[in-house]
């Protein structure tokens, strides 16, 4: 095992986000603990909890602070991280919050729970924050790598492609390796140049731009809608950029059937995700349901959690009915 | 040299009614120009902060710069205390009275910490604010400016008579 010695960019830009007195607490994770960190949970009147390694552990008692009086998190703290978060410009990722999160540099994405206000039977803003949960997202090279020869055949033909996944289970991980090694090119392999990728980042979380220039590596041939709502951006993206493949995260609306389409009828492939455990779990999304039956996806690839996140569980051709691996 | 003096602090003390007229509408120069930035650019609060600048000739525009200074340190507070902190550690530079202070002073405990339609909701009132506290400071200087340039002269002849 690499010792590591260093904070990673994640860590800085979590602690940028906390109050001083939260912040306090975290500096004191090692570099080495915090690689296991996956998610730091703050709940208004708790303490504070990370989950390391997919379990969840008091962030004092991880730390060694067992003899201290606990530190418990206030409506204010949770108050104060959203403000921080958002950089003193709550009204711009007011939209986000709305659907429950926000996204922040480096990509990490911070959950958000309370009392929402309602208006026209539609959330409106969320006050009286009760919860957050901040996920940290990293960045894995060569994840993607062993998964490359069910996307790319021989002839450097690329598969329709959904990868299935539990969520905390590297789904936009991989999807973001896939994304680099298809625009970079990868030898050996059957397309050492790459080819124009259009990655469609509806939640800010796979490329993590910032002022235009992606903060993770998706490749130098890849062009970005970022923080763009799917269905426009795939439509836009294949009149625009002239991709031969498009990448877009989390599928599942009913609007989403119709973008596909447009994208395959263009001519453009497609490798997007979706939350699930089995692809038997997809008979539940209408418009997954639709694009399977029209036998949409060629390559259907399946993640877990069994020895860590990003585990193939595994690969079946687009019937779904053979396994390939 | 006594008449000259005399007048110096006439002129000085005439001219601090004029730099409040002047500082209330650099304030309120950043709040419509917050406004447009916010929803017609959508720009974020820091580089608001930075643009606005520009448009400011008074002690207004040197803590707007230092609150955006404030904002790009490593760790950088909440801009509701950095605001309230160049305010009042920049208070004596500026000509504004207490209320004015104040309201300078709750501007920023609303400032980008809601939605857009709070936030112009906010500022249109702070505006309004702003008007109020702006007439009167131009009744306050046709009135107070003339007073004080010729009770300086006057004071200084005065003086300089009394020592004759």
């Amino acid at each position: 095992m690499t010792l590591v010695t260093q904070h990673d960019k994640y860590y800085f830009a979590t602690l940028k986000i906390f109050p001083e007195k939260i912040r306090a607490l975290t500096d004191e994770l090692s570099p080495e603990q915090w690689q296991d960190v996956n998610e730091i949970r703050l709940r208004a009147g708790s303490r504070i909890m990370v989950c390391v390694k997919g379990i969840y552990r008091y962030l004092d008692e991880y730390i060694g602070k067992r003899d201290t009086t606990p530190f418990i998190v206030c409506q204010q703290d949770l108050k104060t991280i959203v403000e921080l978060a958002t950089r003193n410009s709550v009204y711009m990722h007011l939209e986000d919050i709305k659907k429950g999160f926000i996204t922040i540099r480096e990509g990490i994405r911070i959950g958000i729970c309370g009392r929402p206000v309602i208006k026209n039977n539609e959330i409106s803003n969320i006050h009286e924050i009760s919860s957050l949960n901040v996920r940290i997202s990293r960045e894995y090279i060569g994840c993607a790598l062993p998964l490359m020869k069910y996307i790319v055949d021989n002839t450097g033909n690329i598969s329709n492609t959904l990868v299935i996944s539990p969520p905390m289970c590297g789904k936009t991980t991989i999807l973001r390796d896939i994304c680099r090694l298809l625009s970079d090119g990868y030898s050996p392999g059957p397309i050492p140049e790459g080819v124009n990728v259009g990655l469609v980042d509806e939640r800010s979380e796979i490329a993590s731009c910032k002022n235009g220039v992606p903060q993770r590596n998706v490749g130098k041939k890849t062009d970005i809608y970022d923080d763009c709502p799917k269905v426009l951006g795939m439509n836009m993206i294949i009149r625009c950029m002239s991709p031969a493949v498009i990448i877009t995260d989390e599928l599942g609306n009913d609007e989403d059937e119709k973008a596909v389409m447009n994208v395959l009828n263009a001519g453009v492939k497609i490798i997007t995700s979706s939350h699930g455990y089995t692809i038997s779990d997809m008979n539940s999304k209408k418009s997954i349901v639709n694009l399977m039956n029209n036998k949409v996806f060629s390559k259907y690839i399946v993640l877990c959690n069994e020895k860590g996140p990003g585990t193939l569980k595994e690969v079946t051709d687009g019937a779904g009915i053979n396994k390939i691996r | 040299m006594i008449i000259s003096g005399s007048t110096l602090l006439g002129i000085v003390i005439a001219n601090s009614f004029s730099k409040r007229v002047k500082e209330l509408f650099d304030i309120k120069t950043f709040l419509t120009v917050f406004e447009t930035s916010m929803s017609d650019i959508g720009m974020h609060t820091e580089d608001i902060l930075q643009s606005t600048r520009q448009y400011m000739k008074t002690g207004i525009k040197q803590i707007i710069s230092n609150i955006y200074s404030d904002m790009q340190t490593e760790y950088p507070d909440l801009l509701e205390k950095s605001w309230e902190e160049q305010i009042i550690k920049n208070r004596g530079k500026l000509s504004l009275t207490d209320q004015d202070i104040d309201t300078f002073i709750s501007i920023g405990k609303f400032l980008g910490n809601t939605g857009l339609e709070n936030q112009k909701k906010h500022i249109q009132h702070m505006i309004g604010v702003i008007d109020k506290q702006m007439e009167h400071a131009v009744t306050q200087r046709d009135k107070n400016k003339k007073i004080a340039l010729n009770f300086g002269v006057l004071g200084g002849l005065m003086i300089t008579l009394m020592l004759m």
